[in-house]
């Protein structure tokens, strides 16, 4: 069979011949199910969009200042406990409502959260 | 073509205005050329029609984005080869065969259609086997043949998908063609002992 291609065709014949066949394969059938299924959908997106912006009204759930200050000290936390672990194993840290905050990972323990009102304390 | 572009940008004009319905007949003009698409590159038809229906979300909801710089069609398509690539690659590269593979397990068959006279009617087996072996070239190749040789774009709406020149196109055409045509024919090839 294969000996049939070696003695009769060439490679522009097969290429010619290849995608001559190639181009017969029908195109995929119209089909209005597909439209109506992307439509729906669209129609899911949308109503999708509305309930999200109901339930959760941004301005009644919680301000911009909050967010913001919350994620500021969040991130300030973050670093705060990178850089005092690399050096001194302990960070303190004043927060807002006079607590102090201490994070330890001392060789011989996991990581710590100590929460006191003094330093003394803690 | 242009004209057909005109209409195009009419229609989104309005959707964007909050006519969304009229989407459908967006839906409607394209989704053969994109299932076509989808189609020949993934070569499973449920997968194909999965992902010819992200494509028109994903166009819906990049409407604003089309500035009516190329024709809409040309858009569509790039985000149609683009995402078809992503799924590709997504998919598990464990059920995809190879060139090679499907030649040697298919060569046959292959051989056989390559001698049917030139108004042969293909039968739906033959027609999954061009499929099969159109899904099999390699990636780089398959694009640019299933754009020219099944979805019968033009050079230049080829050259606008693929943002290269017209004869970079028929460039690179014609080594895909060469080199597919050379794989088929070397591995159907006797083995001389």
């Amino acid at each position: 069979m294969s000996k049939k291609v070696e003695e009769s065709m060439n490679y522009e014949e097969i290429e010619e011949k290849l995608f001559s066949l190639v181009g017969k394969t029908r195109k995929a059938d119209f089909s209005s199910d597909f439209t109506d299924n992307v439509m729906q959908q669209i129609y899911e997106l949308k109503k999708e969009d509305e309930k999200k912006a109901t339930v959760i009204p941004f301005k009644k759930s919680i301000s911009f200042v909050t967010i913001t200050a919350i994620a500021a000290s969040f991130i300030f936390s973050i670093f705060s406990i990178n850089e005092s672990i690399s050096t001194e194993n302990i960070l303190l840290a004043e927060v807002p409502d006079s607590y102090y905050w201490a994070f330890s990972n001392s060789e011989d323990s996991d990581l710590e959260v100590l929460i006191g009102e003094s330093r003394e304390e803690i | 073509m242009w004209d057909k572009n005109i209409e195009d940008l009419k229609i989104i004009q309005k959707i964007l205005s909050g006519d969304k319905n009229l989407y459908r007949e967006i839906i409607n003009k394209y989704q053969q050329k994109v299932r076509t698409y989808c189609f020949n590159f993934l070569s499973d038809k449920d997968l194909a029609d999965d992902t010819a229906q992200e494509i028109f979300l994903k166009a819906y909801q990049g409407l604003k984005s089309f500035k009516g710089q190329s024709s809409f069609s040309t858009w569509l398509f790039r985000i149609t080869f683009n995402h078809c690539s992503d799924v590709l690659r997504k998919r598990n590269k464990q059920n995809l065969i190879s060139l090679e593979g499907l030649i040697e397990k298919e060569g046959d068959k292959i051989e056989a259609l390559l001698f049917t006279s030139e108004d042969h009617t293909l039968v739906i087996e033959e027609e999954e086997l061009l499929r099969q072996l159109i899904s099999a070239f390699p990636e780089r190749y398959r694009t640019i043949l299933i754009l020219r040789e099944v979805n019968e774009l033009s050079y230049e709406e080829i050259a606008d998908i693929l943002h290269c020149s017209i004869d970079s196109v028929k460039g690179r055409l014609k080594r895909a063609r060469k080199e597919v045509a050379k794989q088929v024919r070397h591995l159907t090839e006797p083995i001389n002992v």
